[in-house]
């Protein structure tokens, strides 16, 4: 194998496919990125077998086709190093060494050969397949997947919650305590599903979605898969009954406090600064026209912030794991924001005001 | 204090006094007592040979006359803090060891040493009836080896330069803090008696126990520093945990699994108590030959639910099925702990459990231990429990909060 590229390109591509490299692995070739190339183009792959991350450069200067797998880290090391907007030539020999070289700059690393490589199963063709805007996928992973669990003994909630139907994706994450959920619009499908996702995926898929065009979105019985033109992303799906969380967005909440995002941002963050370990809480209390936050720690002190808030109504009190405030106030993108509560002891919503899509549910801590 | 658990009985009723008698944890005339393991033995019964950890048929045969009294861990508590009361009047800093082991400082009081632990003895024996051997000594280390060089009713003083001597003898595993496990270590580098212990090179302790080597070094050479803090000051709780010794070794999955939720229920309990919550979950199983294993679980949610609990120590004890050996004991405990802060639950099962476990924990506190339980702990109990001798440390320190 032998071909020409630009470092640029290069290092973008690579950088695509690392997110699959396998970090900790008894296979010492899921450590390795496969290349193949053919034609003009050389693809990429790496995978640690619950995903595959495919991706395909083009117009490459191949002259000599044929393939390798070379180690991930010192590749994308080596060629992070490299000179910027020069021609890197990579050549392969039949010992399956590798040869960068790059202006004076030589290089040399061992590969091992593609047979090593695990082949990447070819999906059953029995699938629901649908088109949504990259734009609208990245802006509903980035609102939910912050609320999803962490705790991989209950490998259910570390997922994201896909129920697709119609012309519409919902997505719902949740870590037991709080809850995101949003909706969104896609091509029509001829049947529903409701999956499971991985995060991983999702993080990586989001990664090299563009503002340009629509991704495709096949979902097969244990697998989905996002593929775009020069990029093939392929999951397993997570088993089992995800809880259900229909009850718990369709509340009713009588009491509605609008306040301007970045300064209820702002004064959760300096406030919570007293809010020292993991658990402990802020206090939001609502009264006429005003949103008092505050916070206190034994044997630290406290802190309290008053920040102006639409609101008529009797006094309301709760409080709530500052850290899950903190997380939705830093993705909404509206001006205005709205906190819907009932009283101290019951859920919490919250969501921008003219946006019915998107929906947060958090529960309080005792005050 | 000496054979306390026996001594204490014997000075509570004057029929039992000069006479050798053992206390039992689990008395069960039914069985006549054929699994029943002895506490505790008086002097009296010692003389003929009777030690802790026998049964009582064992004891029976040595022995004929032995009486057999089943243990009242509130009476030996209460002795306890007792104890406790009377060395707090020379100090206040007195670290109970265990429910009849103290260590007290007494650096700072302008009685000799020896005038002080015989104004000790002398108030124990008279106020409680009971005798106790004292070890004083420059450091924990060492006054425990003293205290028990000489029982009944010793008093033995080592000297700094007592030590040098002392441990040329003295093998490594009469120090307090080195066990079978880590004897056996040593041995494989040919460390027998403290002195080569304490001699030994620090690398060479460094490559096998770690930073743990420079302590063991330093316990070789009779030299321990460890301070002892004021009674008052609370403990502060690292972890919470049971374990318990299943009546006899067995496979069944279902008693063992009921043991587990009492266990965990129990440990529940405790963190509840204490208004704490915990993120890591540690198992661990004895099987019938005395070997072990032991693993833990973290998770990125504290809890104090037994439930919860269980579900965790249980998915760590079935990595180890199918069974290959009978188990023997189990245990759990939850450590990383903080502070409860009441935070609910989105999803509507997992809120049911935190009321079911809140609900549950207050019919509990007003109704005793166990009165609404899971039924799965039914069948430990029809199993057997032994149950009250593990919790004594328990007790004590649940008492002594609250006093």
């Amino acid at each position: 194998m032998k071909l020409t590229c630009k470092k640029e390109d290069l290092q973008e591509n690579i950088i695509k496919v690392e997110g699959a490299v396998s970090v900790k692995t008894t296979l010492p070739v899921l450590n390795n990125i496969l290349m193949e190339a053919s034609g003009n183009e050389l693809q990429l792959t790496s995978t640690d077998l619950e995903l595959v991350i495919k991706c395909k450069m083009k117009e490459v200067n191949i002259s000599e086709e044929g393939s390798i797998t070379i180690p991930a880290r010192k590749f994308i090391d080596i060629v992070k190093e490299l000179p910027s907007e020069k021609d890197i030539i990579i050549n392969v020999d039949e010992k399956n060494q590798i040869t960068i070289k790059c202006n004076k700059i030589n290089f040399r690393i061992m590969g091992l050969g593609k047979s090593e490589f695990p082949p990447v199963l070819e999906p059953k063709k029995d699938s629901i397949n649908f088109k949504i805007k990259q734009s609208v996928l990245r802006n509903m992973i980035k609102k939910v997947i912050f609320s999803v669990s962490a705790d991989e003994t209950r490998k259910i909630l570390t997922g994201v919650y896909m129920i697709i139907e119609e012309s519409e994706l919902k997505m719902v994450a949740t870590d037991g305590h709080r809850l995101a959920f949003i909706k969104g619009a896609i091509s029509k499908v001829e049947k529903p599903a409701k999956i499971i996702v991985p995060t991983k995926v999702l993080n990586e898929i989001s990664k090299s979605l563009n503002d340009t065009d629509e991704i495709d979105v096949s979902v097969l019985e244990n697998q989905i898969i996002f593929k775009r033109n020069d990029l093939v992303v392929t999951s397993r799906l997570i088993d089992g009954q995800y809880p259900s969380y229909e009850q718990i967005i369709n509340k009713i909440f009588d009491k509605k406090v609008r306040v301007k995002t970045e300064e209820m941002y702002r004064a959760v963050k300096r406030v919570s600064l007293v809010a020292i370990d993991k658990t402990s809480a802020v206090k939001l209390k609502a009264s006429d026209a005003k949103l008092v936050v505050s916070a206190q720690t034994v044997d630290v002190g406290d802190a309290e912030e008053e920040i102006q808030a639409d609101y008529k109504g009797e006094e309301t009190s709760i409080a709530f794991n500052s850290r899950y405030v903190l997380d939705v106030l830093k993705v909404l993108e509206e001006e205005e924001t709205d906190i819907q509560l009932r009283d101290s002891a019951s859920a919490g919503l919250i969501k921008p005001v003219k946006d019915d899509s998107y929906i947060y549910i958090i529960m309080p801590v005792r005050i | 204090m000496n054979s306390f658990f026996a001594s204490v009985e014997q000075a509570s009723n004057p029929f039992l006094k000069g006479k050798p008698i053992v206390v039992a944890g689990d008395a069960d005339p039914e069985t006549n007592y054929a699994r029943t393991i002895v506490t505790t033995a008086s002097y009296e019964a010692r003389a003929y040979g009777v030690k802790t950890g026998m049964t009582i048929p064992e004891a029976k045969r040595l022995c004929p006359p032995v009486l057999v009294v089943v243990a009242d861990p509130e009476k030996y508590i209460d002795v306890s803090i007792k104890m406790h009361n009377i060395l707090l009047r020379f100090t206040d800093l007195v670290e109970a060891y265990s429910i009849d082991e103290c260590f007290v400082d007494i650096s700072q009081l302008n009685k000799t040493p020896e005038e002080t632990a015989m104004e000790m003895k002398r108030m124990i024996r008279e106020e409680l009836d009971l005798t106790c051997s004292v070890g004083i000594a420059t450091n924990k280390l060492v006054a425990k080896l003293a205290s028990d060089m000489k029982k009944p009713d010793g008093l033995t003083v080592i000297w700094d330069k007592d030590i040098p001597p002392l441990f040329e003898k003295l093998e490594a595993k009469e120090l307090w803090g080195i066990g079978s496990k880590t004897s056996e270590r040593l041995a494989k580098f040919n460390i027998k008696t403290a002195k080569q212990l304490g001699e030994a090179s620090e690398d060479l302790l460094k490559a096998e126990f770690g930073i743990n080597g420079i302590k063991l070094k330093l316990m070789g050479q009779g030299k321990y520093e460890s301070i002892i803090g004021s009674y008052y000051l609370d403990r502060v709780v690292k972890s919470v945990g049971h374990s318990h010794t299943l009546p006899r070794d067995t496979y069944d999955l279902t008693v063992i699994k009921g043991f587990l939720r009492m266990l965990c229920e129990k440990t529940s309990k405790r963190l509840t108590k204490y208004g704490q919550k915990g993120r890591t979950v540690h198992f661990y199983v004895r099987w019938e030959d005395f070997t072990g294993f032991g693993k833990q679980v973290s998770v990125n949610d504290p809890t104090n639910a037994g439930a919860e609990i269980f579900r965790l120590a249980a998915g760590i004890f079935d990595l180890l099925m199918p069974l290959t050996k009978k188990v023997r004991m189990v245990g759990v405990s939850v450590s990383q702990l903080s502070p409860e802060n009441g935070q609910a639950f989105v999803l509507d099962e997992y809120e049911k459990a935190r009321i079911l476990k809140d609900t549950m924990f207050a019919i509990n506190e007003k109704f005793g231990d166990f009165s609404v339980k899971p039924a799965s702990v039914l069948v430990a109990e029809k199993f057997g429990i032994k149950e009250r001798a593990g919790m004594i440390g328990t007790y004590l320190f649940d008492n002594k909060k609250k006093l």
